[in-house]
């Protein structure tokens, strides 16, 4: 019988990311893998963990029959707290670009095609961070109508494997 | 037209793969360079001023916003001016863990260089992706490596991006035992990775580009030096960093919104090359060794082999950082308790880039009254434009514009410039009527 990491590399694994960091309105992704983490487990075949920067995804022995998803707060798509799903190349502007520096998540994905990893999939979910003029101060927990919405919007993912590798399939609102 | 006396005029409106915003502009006449100017157009940002009537805290947590990739080389250069000014001497266990978190930003900021920015353009790549897709065990090797350095900075400052955890006289916290032995586990897997890219760089094809240049770094009595010492060049200098201001000039150029520097009216070069050229040995001996059996020499006088410096800091960092937490043992007592007095206070650590300088004047109740940054990529922007001119003279004036132009930004790219932590200040005068 395989071992786990042997049936890892044979069978592609799951990662799910928060990107940003502990403190502010960035934490929102952090926040997210918190809960994720929380609500996922003993779900076989998942890593659920944090980045502070998206090229921190190569720590881990990602291969390309893996899937990815990253989660991270957006701007300037709807009211605080909007859920939304993009393919890689249908990111608008505003989304992945709060919580990177060195290398933004763009970039990142365009080292991630040109390496070929995570060819089973990638889709990264944004969630809209609250307004500069502090309506919905950032809480240390997600909220619970939020956590629903993401949740929907992970498993609607995470179910569906292979759905996502079409180019230009644009975002879906959970 | 004869090649021999070409004239013409290169611009380069954005500098591609460097930190912030900056141009270069060439004049050619006749076969002759004319004009050179690195035009850094950034805004500034005026953080000296910001930080006047901060408490100490603020400003080790202000100046680490100066820059994403090297929030700590400011934060410990800040913390160790406001610490010789409230009359606190750090703990060995905090000058230790201080040393092996700033070693995680060199292992992160040194590898994003050599992988992302600058190896595309030894190995004739017009982006890093591009150059993935060739080399790719490469370009993963220095992912893994940068994010080791990030995990480390995340151990001590809570996130890897304008980290929170230094104090004066500390850390706010100690990281716990078995996260330390989470990370010297992940440390120790990569040794081998780290020796191999000096293998793997020293091998990159290199332009011939010897050139006459002075170097500037700290030096310490033990170690190579990294968040302490004083400061030295291979021309004679030999100073403490309180002594700074007396020998380097830092002066306003029309064409830059970031500040120029000479040592005794000559320009200079501060980073990985000057660090090692100056610092050889201070390298464990077996590094050395490594060094040698590339076949590359040090001191060396080309410009290029920065990138073979920083492969070796890398290996070094990496190393440090397992030494120094080889008996790791967590504290209950991560910092001293800081009591505000006033004083001027300096601090000088090697930024990746090179010799960070910080001065402070802070009031009775621990404010600041004054502050002066000095940055590395400002240091050596002089020597950038001197540089600039020798090499694409040698590399010939007489080749096309879109040569000149791809040979002008590698050179300017091998500084790795930041050019957002340069423009912290502009010199303002009013003329009134």
């Amino acid at each position: 019988m395989p071992c786990g990491d042997e049936r890892r590399m044979a069978e592609g694994h799951i990662y799910l990311f928060g990107l940003g960091s502990p403190h502010g309105a960035d934490r929102l992704g952090w926040l997210a893998a918190e809960w994720l983490h929380a609500a996922l487990a003993g779900r076989d075949g998942l890593t659920v963990d944090t980045l502070g920067q998206p090229t921190d995804l190569f720590l881990h022995p990602v291969t390309a029959r893996d899937r990815l998803l990253l989660v991270d707060a957006m701007r300037g798509q709807g009211p605080p707290g909007t859920v939304m799903a993009f393919a890689p190349d249908a990111l608008p502007e505003g989304v992945g670009a709060l919580s990177t520096h060195g290398l933004d998540l763009a970039s990142t994905l365009a080292l991630v095609e040109a390496l070929g990893v995570f060819r089973a999939g990638i889709r990264i979910i944004g969630i809209e961070m609250p307004s500069a003029a502090g309506q919905g101060a950032i809480a240390t927990t997600l909220p619970a109508p939020l956590a629903k919405r993401l949740r929907t919007a992970v498993l609607a993912w995470l179910d569906a494997p292979g759905t996502d590798r079409a180019r230009g399939e644009g975002h879906a609102k959970a | 037209m004869n090649d021999d006396k070409h004239t013409g005029r290169i611009h380069v409106p954005i500098l591609a793969r460097v930190e912030g915003e900056g141009a270069l502009e060439v004049s050619i006449r006749e076969g002759r360079l004319e004009d050179l100017k690195l035009r850094i157009f950034e805004p500034p940002r005026l953080f000296e001023k910001l930080l006047e009537g901060r408490s100490a805290q603020d400003v080790i947590d202000s100046v680490a916003r100066i820059c994403g990739i090297c929030p700590v080389a400011y934060q410990m250069s800040a913390v160790a001016a406001l610490e010789a000014i409230l009359g606190i001497t750090p703990s060995s266990w905090v000058a230790r863990m201080r040393r092996v978190m700033y070693c995680g930003e060199w292992l992160q900021s040194h590898s994003l260089h050599i992988h992302l920015l600058a190896a595309p353009d030894f190995l004739g790549f017009d982006s890093a992706p591009a150059m993935a897709t060739r080399h790719p065990d490469e370009v993963r090797r220095g992912l893994r490596l940068q994010g080791l350095g990030n995990a480390i900075i995340r151990t001590f400052g809570g996130r890897s991006v304008h980290p929170v955890g230094v104090c004066p006289g500390g850390f706010f916290r100690a990281p716990d035992a078995s996260a330390m032995a989470a990370l010297r586990a992940r440390l120790e897997a990569s040794r081998d990775e780290s020796l191999a890219l000096i293998d793997w760089v020293a091998g990159l094809p290199f332009p011939e580009d010897d050139q006459e240049f002075v170097s500037v770094s700290l030096r310490h009595e033990r170690d190579y030096p990294i968040t302490e010492g004083w400061i030295v060049s291979d021309r004679g200098l030999d100073i403490p960093i309180d002594d700074y201001e007396q020998h380097f000039r830092e002066f306003q150029v029309p064409h830059s919104t970031a500040l120029h520097a000479l040592l005794d009216d000559r320009p200079y070069l501060v980073g990985p090359l000057a660090r090692l050229n100056n610092n050889l040995d201070r390298l464990p001996a077996e590094l050395r060794d490594r060094l040698e059996a590339t076949g590359i020499r040090f001191p060396s006088r080309n410009m290029f082999h920065s990138i073979i410096a920083r492969a070796v800091e890398m290996h070094l960092a990496l190393n440090e950082a397992l030494r120094l937490t080889e008996d790791y043992a967590t504290t209950t007592a991560p910092h001293v308790e800081a009591v505000p007095r006033a004083g001027v206070g300096f601090g000088c650590t090697e930024a990746p880039r090179g010799i960070l300088w910080h001065r402070y004047t802070l009031d009775a109740r621990g404010l600041v009254e004054s502050a002066r940054i000095v940055p590395p990529t400002s240091q050596n922007q002089a020597r950038m434009e001197e540089d600039l001119a020798t090499a694409l003279t040698r590399f010939g004036l007489e080749r096309d514009d879109d040569a000149l132009r791809l040979h002008g930004e590698m050179v300017i790219r091998n500084y790795d410039p930041c050019i957002s932590c340069a423009t912290h200040f502009l010199d303002f005068h009013a003329l009134r009527g």
